[in-house]
């Protein structure tokens, strides 16, 4: 296999390094850098987004969660998705004329200059931070590991790690965002037919749809149906992750970036129902290859059963293109969300534009050598982390929806309230606070704190008008 | 036009709200409930997956609507 490994990634990456030659930015500003030029069509707009969207989490962690806790998680992820693509379509067009009229460089400079307020531009940034680098560590953790244990006489793991940082931060450095929406590109198409070539492996085993889910309910019936046979997808489980997912193109600045450099609003609109179905058909094939783990491994580790499905029960070419796969969904979403974070810091910065430059460029190697480190150090809990991550960043939706609907300068009551939230929110992740109060998850409890500060926003203080949206 | 407009929106956000209400009920996700199975297929599977394409399609509508709606460009 290792052959069919090293001839797969020979071609992946030569391509990679042929889309990063023609991608290359002689004269870098911050337009051109950062926002690509602000001019993506519809194609491309859409397989940046969905390999962004759509990382290691979906190849690795889906599976698992089909297979652990049942068809549950299709409402989990394949709903939500859905919901979140017609929140992109309603508020991406507010987004785009907000972000055309004061100048976007990232969210978090567009919030100081909505709220008038720095505190504003600070919380969008640090929670963008605090959340994206340890899903991006985890992410490349992952996939490391999983890799030294395809190949353990190979490297060790902290070799993986280093090896696919560097290549996101080469293509990163010289080609800027084009270069990452090319490489995209390129990863989405792969992780797509990866994905469905095995999951339809997975039900040619079953020999139909029908007869695999006869099967799984022999052996677990509590799999077909919710809350799961661990009692994970309760209503409440199901409702944060839904918010957290639906605010996603608002509050991750990797893809609320990507809704606001489409080049036209048409193009917009084909991306968000193209995202819907594309979103559909991912999440999909997880749920074929989460069944069959069920079935064929039902009391295997996590690594254990991806090695399975993805490697050794399929062919060796299969397999060979089942590990590219998982490394392009880990790197096509780490490197925007390393990249993201470098705008946002940009968008705060008031200097010269080549200095403010130059400045992201190397706080972006920050950002990756910090995600390098903390991937050597973390753990493996890909989906929760995942769903920490989204709900740590879907805490900021509020503040940034009040931002980009209202008709008037708001208060400061949004970025306070959100402070406060985003810190209660990591206490109690640390320990420190209860995780849930009364019959309240933590994360619902939170929410609605948010909810009662923007109704004070927009009813009390009047900052919305009604014709708004 | 502009008013007509407007109010298929809202019609539009308001079936969405719905969905995604029933998303959490037990219309679509009854507790330790498979049945009724359609094409082999348990129920909160299916149902789930209808939910995932009203959204798909209230979507499309919306980009119908907001065709001509060039403000933002």
């Amino acid at each position: 296999m290792l052959t069919n490994f090293i001839i797969a990634g020979t071609v992946y990456l030569t391509v990679l390094i042929f889309l990063v030659r023609k991608t290359r930015l002689k004269e870098k500003t911050t337009k051109s850098y950062l926002l690509a030029g602000g001019n993506i069509g519809f194609v491309i707009g859409l397989f940046t987004t969905a390999a962004t969207l759509f990382s290691a989490f979906t190849v690795v962690g889906m599976p698992d969660f089909f297979r652990t806790h049942g068809i549950g998680a299709w409402i989990f992820l394949g709903v939500s998705d859905a919901m979140m693509v017609y929140a992109l379509i309603r508020i991406g067009s507010i987004l785009r004329r907000k972000a055309r009229k004061l100048d976007f460089k990232g969210m978090s400079g567009l919030m100081v200059n909505t709220y008038g307020s720095r505190l504003a531009g600070y919380v969008a940034f640090g929670g963008a931070v605090i959340f994206l680098i340890p899903y991006i560590s985890v992410q490349i953790s992952g996939i490391s590991i999983f890799l030294n244990a395809a190949f353990p006489e190979a490297i060790p793991v902290w070799s993986w790690s280093l090896i696919i940082v560097a290549i996101m931060v080469i293509y990163s450095e010289t080609g800027g965002l084009r270069a990452i929406m090319y490489n995209d590109t390129l990863q989405g198409i792969l992780l797509f037919v990866t994905i469905w070539v095995i999951g339809w492996n997975c039900i040619d085993h079953f020999g139909s749809i029908e007869s695999m889910f006869d099967k799984v309910q022999s052996i677990e019936s509590e799999l077909l149906s919710v809350p799961g046979p661990k009692g994970l997808f309760t209503p409440q489980f199901l409702i944060i992750s839904a918010i957290a997912i639906i605010f996603l193109p608002f509050t991750q600045p990797q893809i609320s970036t990507r809704v606001i450099i489409m080049k036209s609003s048409k193009a917009l609109n084909k991306m968000a129902v193209g995202l819907g179905i594309v979103a559909t058909l991912v999440v999909l094939p997880t749920m074929f290859m989460g069944m069959y783990g069920a079935v064929m491994y039902p009391n295997a580790s996590t690594q254990e059963f991806i090695g399975h499905v993805l490697l050794y029960d399929q062919l060796p070419a299969i397999a060979a293109m089942g590990l590219i796969g998982l490394i392009a969904a880990a790197i096509s979403t780490s490197d925007s969300q390393i990249f993201a974070l470098g705008s946002e810091l940009r968008s705060l910065l008031a200097l010269e534009d080549k200095k403010a430059l130059l400045i992201t460029r190397i706080f972006i190697v920050v950002f990756a050598a910090l995600a390098l480190i903390f991937s050597i150090i973390s753990s493996d809990h890909l989906v929760l982390l995942a769903r920490t991550s989204f709900s740590g960043t879907a805490m900021m939706g509020p503040m940034i929806l009040i931002g980009l609907l209202s008709s008037k300068k708001p208060s400061r009551l949004m970025p306070i309230v959100t402070f406060i939230v985003l810190i209660s929110y990591i206490l109690s992740k640390a320990g420190v606070l209860p995780s849930k109060i009364w019959i309240l998850e933590i994360e619902i409890f939170l929410f609605l704190c948010l909810a009662v500060a923007a109704s004070i926003e927009i009813w009390v203080i009047g900052t919305i008008k009604s014709d708004k949206v | 036009m502009k008013k007509r407009k407007k109010k298929i929106i809202r019609i539009l956000d308001l079936l969405a709200i719905l969905c995604f209400i029933a998303t959490f009920t037990p219309l679509v996700t009854p507790e330790q409930k498979s049945h009724p199975f359609l094409w082999g297929i348990p129920y909160t599977m299916w149902m789930g997956i209808v939910v995932s394409i009203l959204f798909v399609v209230l979507t499309y509508l919306v980009s119908l609507i907001n065709k001509e709606d060039n403000n933002a460009d």
